[in-house]
């Protein structure tokens, strides 16, 4: 049986081929030289601080321009400010904990919508817990996925929330797991119409790298991203990004608060901040920095300007969609302004729907196809950015009847 | 006073205020005055690390400059650093005298602006207000403090507006005028991130 073909990058993106010869060569590295002493003049500065011969033996890691131009490439794929900070951590959860350490910092009642991040609402919940106050939740998910509603109609239902429930913070996803995409920028500019300025931190773990979206827009104060998913790093490395005037140096606050106290507990976070400032304090556990190498790779494989890979797999995905019409699953399928790279499909068949999702997702591998699948009978398809083939969609066919 | 919770705070303000018994008395309601700095700090102190008062909503009148520059408001300020910093979440109405924020003027006069910058930076919740617009109703210019559903303190001036004396109140008929009151003057103010907000999209 040949390779299956991918359509989970909304789970783990494939590693692209920079990141993959950037960590290879990481590996080599390892293996031949270690830790030599140039190392950490390395990780700051790039490798112009290295030996003559090194860009020879090691061509991907050669390009490394130390930290700060990893963020540099980072800001230019958000379409970021260019002096704007970017943080590094090795999890994304812990600078969620941040996220919601700060917005609870000012707020007493934090909205989110019903189609968020699990995981992350709980770190959200705890935080308000922990400052006495409490998150509130807006229903769009199903209204969206299967009512056809519109995005202003979307934007009413947000605002009518966060009215109704005495809202004074925002927690949104840019982009949802299932592929909804957000009216980020229209549900912010009439919350703060009618509200004045409100404090927002956006989830762009589903966004960043995938849709055209550009975070020099001032819609939020703090945008939270991943690079195993769209970007194609492969490892996990949760990213920050920050610097509005009015709550820059209040985030900063809280960073370094949580730093010093203990509370944010990320190694990579901690040395990336001290290698910047000049301030190892020798102290520091040894960091997995693996990430950082293939995340790098990664980033010279994207494309800042992402208007038309986007509208690729938007294509692929309406092919997928059309041919899913003719099988026994039913499409999820929003109105055009939610709609993402992301394909999610329900099976009518209650046998299926009772389906373990792992037993869901072994079946449509047996099938050649790579997805990701939930309880209930759902499976969410990640388009690639080149055109799927007649025999992609024919396969992706084939397995939709072989499985329902 | 029938809560027992805020009976025993007032028990501990009380003590601790022993030693200053010249300087403050008690009413038959409960209410405590004060007609003195060290008095006062020590109460505001004691008040700001109450584990259990998690909010805090204060109304400050700047009539000059040097409003907040003295000992006693530095003291203040770091009070209110400290206690951002350990999760207690401060929002402040400041109404500013028009002469320094005139109403042509986007953000207040630079002699009071990295002051209000600094509350800001560490963590208040800033609105602003001028004072000819709070005067529209005379009874708002006044400042207050109130410490979650605990206490209100409010100030007393001297005919030369400097003051003269501190009252806080248990009584929670009195906080929940209070903040009605708080509520009125918020019609009148801005939040001070709506005026960034404003002048980065001027910019």
């Amino acid at each position: 049986m040949g390779r299956p073909l991918y359509l989970d990058t909304a789970r783990l993106g494939r590693m692209t081929p920079y990141a993959q010869q950037a960590n290879g060569e990481f590996t080599r590295f390892a293996a031949e030289q270690v830790c030599p002493s140039y190392f950490e003049d390395f990780l700051t500065l790039g490798a112009k601080v290295c030996p003559s011969d090194f860009c020879e033996q090691f061509p991907a890691l050669g390009r490394w321009s130390g930290i700060a131009g990893l963020k540099s490439r980072l800001r230019e794929l958000a379409h970021s400010p260019t002096d704007l900070p970017v943080l590094l951590a090795n999890r994304s959860a812990q600078l969620m904990k941040f996220a919601g350490r700060w917005l609870f910092h000012r707020c007493d009642n934090v909205l989110i919508v019903d189609a968020g991040w699990p995981a992350y609402r709980q770190i959200l919940e705890r935080e308000g817990q922990r400052a006495d106050g409490r998150v509130s939740v807006a229903a769009v998910r199903d209204s969206i996925l299967f009512q056809q509603v519109t995005s202003n109609e979307i934007v009413t239902v947000v605002e009518s929330a966060f009215t109704t429930k005495k809202c004074d913070g925002l927690f949104l996803p840019a982009v949802t797991h299932d592929g909804i995409r957000l009216p980020i920028a229209s549900i912010v500019k009439k919350l703060e119409s009618s509200h004045g300025s409100i404090p927002v931190v956006i989830d762009g773990a589903q966004d960043f790298c995938h849709t055209p979206s550009r975070l020099n827009t001032e819609h939020c104060d703090l945008y939270l991203a991943g690079c195993h998913k769209w970007l194609g790093g492969y490892y996990p490395m949760g990213l920050a990004f920050y610097g509005r005037t009015r709550s820059a140096e209040w985030i900063e606050m809280v960073l370094q608060q949580m730093l010093a106290d203990g509370e944010l507990d990320d190694p990579l976070l901690r040395f990336s901040s001290q290698l910047e400032t000049d301030t190892l304090d020798g102290s520091t556990e040894t960091v997995n920095l693996a990430s950082l190498f293939s995340c790098y790779g990664a980033t010279l494989d994207a494309v800042e300007e992402r208007e038309s890979v986007f509208q690729e797999r938007r294509s692929n995905a309406e092919a997928v969609v059309d041919l899913s019409r003719e099988t026994d699953w039913c499409v999820a399928s929003p109105s055009p302004e939610f709609q993402s790279a992301v394909v999610m499909l329900e099976a009518t068949d209650s046998a299926i729907r009772e389906l373990p999702a792992k037993t869901l997702r072994t079946a449509f591998e047996k099938q050649g196809l790579s997805l990701s699948a939930y309880p209930g009978g759902r499976i969410r398809l990640s388009m690639p950015e080149v055109p799927l083939a007649d025999c992609h969609l024919n396969q992706i066919r084939k397995a939709l009847h072989a499985v329902s | 006073m029938s809560d027992p919770i805020d009976s025993a705070l007032r028990q501990f303000v009380m003590l601790k205020l022993a030693n200053l018994d010249e300087r403050f008395r008690i009413l038959d309601d409960g209410t405590i005055i004060l007609s003195d700095t060290q008095a006062w700090m020590t109460l505001y102190d004691q008040l700001m690390r109450s584990p259990d008062i998690t909010k805090h909503w204060s109304v400050v009148w700047i009539k000059s400059a040097d409003d907040w520059q003295d000992e006693k408001g530095q003291q203040c300020l770091a009070a209110n650093f400290a206690a951002v910093r350990r999760g207690m979440k401060l929002r402040r109405l400041l109404i500013i005298a028009d002469q320094l924020w005139p109403k042509a003027d986007h953000l207040p006069h630079e002699s009071i602006l990295r002051w209000v910058q600094d509350q800001n930076r560490q963590g208040i919740n800033l609105d602003l207000a001028r004072e000819s617009e709070v005067n529209q109703e005379s009874d708002l210019v006044a400042e207050m403090s109130v410490y979650g559903d605990r206490a209100i303190e409010s100030k007393e001036f001297d005919n030369k507006l400097q003051t003269m004396r501190l009252v806080l109140s248990f009584d929670s008929d009195k906080i929940q005028a209070a903040m009605a009151r708080w509520n009125r003057l918020k019609s009148y103010a801005v939040s001070y991130w709506t005026l960034l907000d404003q002048l980065e999209i001027k910019e």
